[in-house]
């Protein structure tokens, strides 16, 4: 896990912007993106890790330059692809295609009230004792500033660094000068 | 450069680049699932209006009652740091992307700042959704190597004899921070004390003001 979102410990990102007064949406259709991601019917296997995970497949160069509900957009399409509810084609021109099979089960009104409500606690009970205890483990980290603390940011070897894979990322870099939409984004992901 | 609005508030949501009126180009994407979906029968645009009005309701105001009430209530205090999602499921405030919370407590040596540095993990049902800074490369990236500089651009100016503990969120466990009480409230009321806690104050950019008039 050494992807561009795992951004704790990066430098050069700028100084933070509070914003006076922000509204929860900055556009009307972040809200749309918003409910119909939260809303609707899971694809099978879809956990709360996936939804996450899925923004992090994203390309580097797309992941920093898309706003966020922009990735809300890719994982939600992103998982309907995944799990074969919905086509590449279908993406596109945004119309079912013909024969392909609808689904019945619907979230109704009710069921967001249920979903938002549901309790769930995610602790887990395990057989093997952890390697590292609370209070009596820590890594320490003696720091004058920021630039001191630059080692407390894992830096593994990049994963894959073949001929082959950088070839694949020069082509999304050529692909993304020509402004990629976000159907050729998807089709990238996939390799196709 | 000014950015006045030319007019009234509440009208309808800021939006910055609204400019020509025209569609872009991840609005008509957002358009296009959205219709997909509605006639592949995978929801119904009541369902987007409902989960809006869900979201709505989810405001900072609900986490300032948990604060305020640990603050009035030390038995409920104690519940909250042991079994934070027990007391806060007492005040029925679980719920979608805070179903299990944990609670930090700032005392006059520690100070507690809540980061996501993958994502956006943030306690819904108790705070909302998070402001955009939240969810911004900046916050991200600095706020588990500069956690002082960071509070600092927020006007937490903090002693090095206080100790800073940074908890990056992760999707399962969402993080609320307890803050201090201000002096100066003694005489106030759980109600008056929750209108004091602020968004910031819960993720730990803030510290909770005392209020206007009173003399320290």
């Amino acid at each position: 896990m050494n992807g561009v979102h795992d951004m704790g410990g990066m430098h050069g990102f700028g100084p933070i912007a509070p914003e006076a007064d922000e509204p929860v949406f900055h556009e009307i259709w972040e809200a749309r993106m918003f409910g119909l991601s939260c809303a609707m019917t899971s694809p099978p296997g879809f956990t709360i890790d996936r939804s996450r995970y899925l923004r992090e497949t994203m390309p580097p160069v797309a992941y920093l330059t898309w706003s966020y509900y922009e990735h809300w957009y890719f994982a939600t399409a992103q998982s309907l692809l995944e799990a074969g509810i919905v086509t590449m084609e279908e993406l596109r021109t945004g119309r079912a295609a013909a024969g392909r099979p609808k689904r019945n089960d619907a979230m109704r009104p009710a069921d967001v009230d249920r979903i938002s409500k549901a309790e769930g606690r995610y602790t887990r009970t395990i057989d093997t004792p952890p390697h590292f205890s609370a209070g009596r483990d820590r890594a320490k980290h003696e720091s004058d500033g920021p630039y001191e603390a630059a080692s407390l940011r894992p830096r593994q070897a990049w994963p894959g660094s073949s001929l082959a894979r950088r070839s694949r990322f020069r082509g999304f870099e050529r692909a993304w000068r020509r402004r990629m939409s976000a159907a050729s984004l998807h089709r990238y992901v996939h390799g196709a | 450069m000014s950015e006045q609005h030319a007019h009234a508030h509440g009208e309808h949501p800021s939006i910055p680049d609204a400019g020509d009126g025209m569609p872009g180009y991840y609005e008509i994407m957002e358009t296009a699932v959205r219709e997909l979906l509605v006639e592949k029968r995978l929801f119904s645009a009541d369902e987007i209006r409902r989960m809006l009005e869900v979201m709505d309701s989810r405001t900072p105001a609900l986490g300032a009652k948990v604060v305020a009430r640990a603050w009035v209530d030390p038995n409920y205090k104690q519940r909250l740091l042991g079994d934070p999602s027990g007391a806060i499921g007492e005040m029925d405030l679980l719920g979608m992307q805070g179903q299990h919370m944990a609670v930090v407590e700032n005392t006059p040596t520690v100070h507690n700042l809540v980061v996501c540095t993958l994502c956006s993990c943030y306690p819904w049902p108790l705070l909302g959704l998070p402001p955009r800074w939240y969810k911004s490369a900046p916050y991200r990236s600095r706020a588990i190597i500069d956690p002082r500089g960071v509070l600092k651009e927020f006007g937490v100016d903090l002693g090095s004899d206080t100790e800073v503990r940074v908890w990056d969120s992760t999707a399962e466990v969402r993080y609320l921070v307890l803050p201090e009480r201000p002096a100066g409230t003694e005489k106030m009321n759980e109600n008056e004390l929750a209108s004091l806690v602020t968004r910031d104050a819960m993720i730990g950019t803030a510290r909770v003001a005392p209020p206007t008039g009173s003399r320290p």
